[in-house]
């Protein structure tokens, strides 16, 4: 028997104090919890965490890569040579459209110029190399490598369909990154075709649905929904779906569905715009500001 | 030695983990290596060891998900001490029992997470119920199938010793 009473077990802690540390870490624990803000302060324990797991899932995707990129020396010249044609028709063809392209940036620079219209600037992107990815489960999440600079809380996310989501914990140089399909992500969203505004929210089921269009508001299948640059993290014009369903019933709004942009199963890489923060004092009224 | 095992085993849990989600994306809605390994650990009845091991199982767990930080660490301590008082009070040795176990263990550990998810968010996402089965059935198997391999290594490993224990005591 043990001076705190109760039996000891092989810490030599009686029953007594091992209960009493159960409450104490429980507690603990559910207070750090709830004691969480909404614009996901840095945690220091995660990110100590991501540092130790991010490389080990790394040397993972490494390894895999090793082996798909065996397999590919392994295919027959036959096969080689009918992809390096498709690749060189798929080069040609990029290169034409990068020439139409150019003539078109260059008119609008020149009207912009004309109409001394002040073009909003996206910033410069950070590569970002994903190392861990579960956009599947409940609680869905993003880890990613990012190269050539530190990635900072509320950093918009991109990929070459479109959005995928924001920084929520940095941990140079890895980061975790909240989906736009997560049920507690939202984004000002408009729907490009009639500029009418809304917010985008995750389902929680890997979909986005569109909240606040009015039902007078025109919404039809097919239209493309973008950012609308108005919730202070995300810049406009980024695109986050397409309406797929949209059911009007007796309510205000719209309950409409959107396809995301970004198949989340075949991301290898992702973009960090990196833009100038907000002036502290914006950052202070929109903290906590919630749609 | 106790914690040279259990980091081992989450490691490997980690591991394959790590290597299920690459091959198949629902792997870890169907599977949860780290809470067999917690479970695992537990059973042996140290109400310290389980507490701590839960502790150290939810913050992994907590890495590799999205939500607020400490979601499965509180989840996985609750079911990490708990688990660990029940072995002290109740002999579980058959595959039944040890199935019912890890079981369980699944179904707390989703049950408390859907609980603070509710606390938490004023729009919580929620687990389908089918997953949830699925996942706590997983569990429940593959448990068993550690707690067999554990118990059979252990037999393995004891008739080794006693041999050379044996030739010894005759030199």
């Amino acid at each position: 028997m043990s001076p705190g009473g109760g039996r000891a077990d092989d810490s030599g802690l009686s029953e007594r104090r091992v209960r009493a540390l159960f409450v104490v870490v429980l507690v603990g624990q559910v207070v750090a919890l709830t004691s969480q803000g909404p614009d996901f302060e840095q945690r220091p324990i995660e990110g100590l965490g991501l540092r130790l797991l991010a490389p080990v899932a790394r040397v993972m995707g490494a390894g895999e890569q090793r082996a798909a990129d065996l397999g590919g020396r392994l295919r027959g010249r036959g096969e080689l040579l009918a992809e390096n044609e498709e690749l060189r028709g798929d080069v040609e063809r990029l290169r034409a459209e990068i020439m139409r392209l150019r003539d078109f940036e260059d008119e609008a620079r020149r009207l912009a110029l004309a109409l001394d219209y002040g073009r909003q600037t996206p910033g410069r992107f950070l590569v970002g190399e994903i190392v861990y990815v579960d956009h599947t489960s409940w609680l869905r999440t993003l880890v990613v490598l990012v190269r050539g600079g530190a990635p900072r809380v509320n950093q918009p996310v991109v990929a070459t369909a479109g959005l995928v989501g924001r920084v929520v914990t940095p941990a140079p140089p890895y980061a975790k990154v909240q989906l736009a399909t997560d049920r507690a992500a939202s984004v000002g969203a408009m729907i490009e075709r009639t500029r009418r505004q809304g917010i985008v929210r995750g389902d929680g089921a890997g979909g986005l649905v569109l909240d606040f269009v009015p039902r007078q508001a025109p919404v039809e299948v097919g239209d493309r929904v973008v950012t609308a640059g108005i919730d202070g993290v995300y810049p406009r014009g980024i695109p986050i779906g397409t309406v797929a369903e949209v059911e009007t019933s007796g309510e205000l709004f719209h309950h409409v569905r959107l396809a995301p942009a970004v198949d989340f199963g075949l991301l290898e890489h992702v973009y960090l715009i990196d833009r100038p923060e907000l002036p502290p004092e914006l950052s202070a009224a929109r903290a906590g500001a919630r749609p | 030695m106790r914690v040279l095992r259990f980091l081992a085993a989450l490691a490997a849990a980690l591991l394959v983990h790590l290597a299920g989600v690459r091959l198949w994306p629902d792997f870890a809605h169907a599977a949860d290596l780290f809470l067999v390994v917690l479970v695992y650990e537990a059973l042996d009845g140290h109400a310290l060891a389980g507490l701590i091991a839960g502790v150290v199982v939810g913050a992994v767990e907590d890495t590799l998900s999205g939500g607020p930080f400490g979601l499965y660490g509180c989840a996985d301590t609750l079911v990490g001490y708990a688990t660990a008082r029940l072995a002290q009070r109740v002999v579980i040795q058959r595959p039944p029992g040890i199935m019912l176990v890890f079981l369980a263990a699944a179904a707390v550990q989703q049950l408390v997470l859907g609980a603070l998810v509710l606390l938490l968010f004023s729009e919580p996402p929620t687990p389908s119920p089918l997953w949830v089965g699925v996942r706590a059935a997983s569990s429940a198997v593959l448990g068993l199938l550690v707690v067999l391999a554990g118990r059979h290594g252990r037999t393995r490993l004891d008739a080794w010793r006693r041999s050379r224990t044996g030739k010894l005591h005759w030199r």
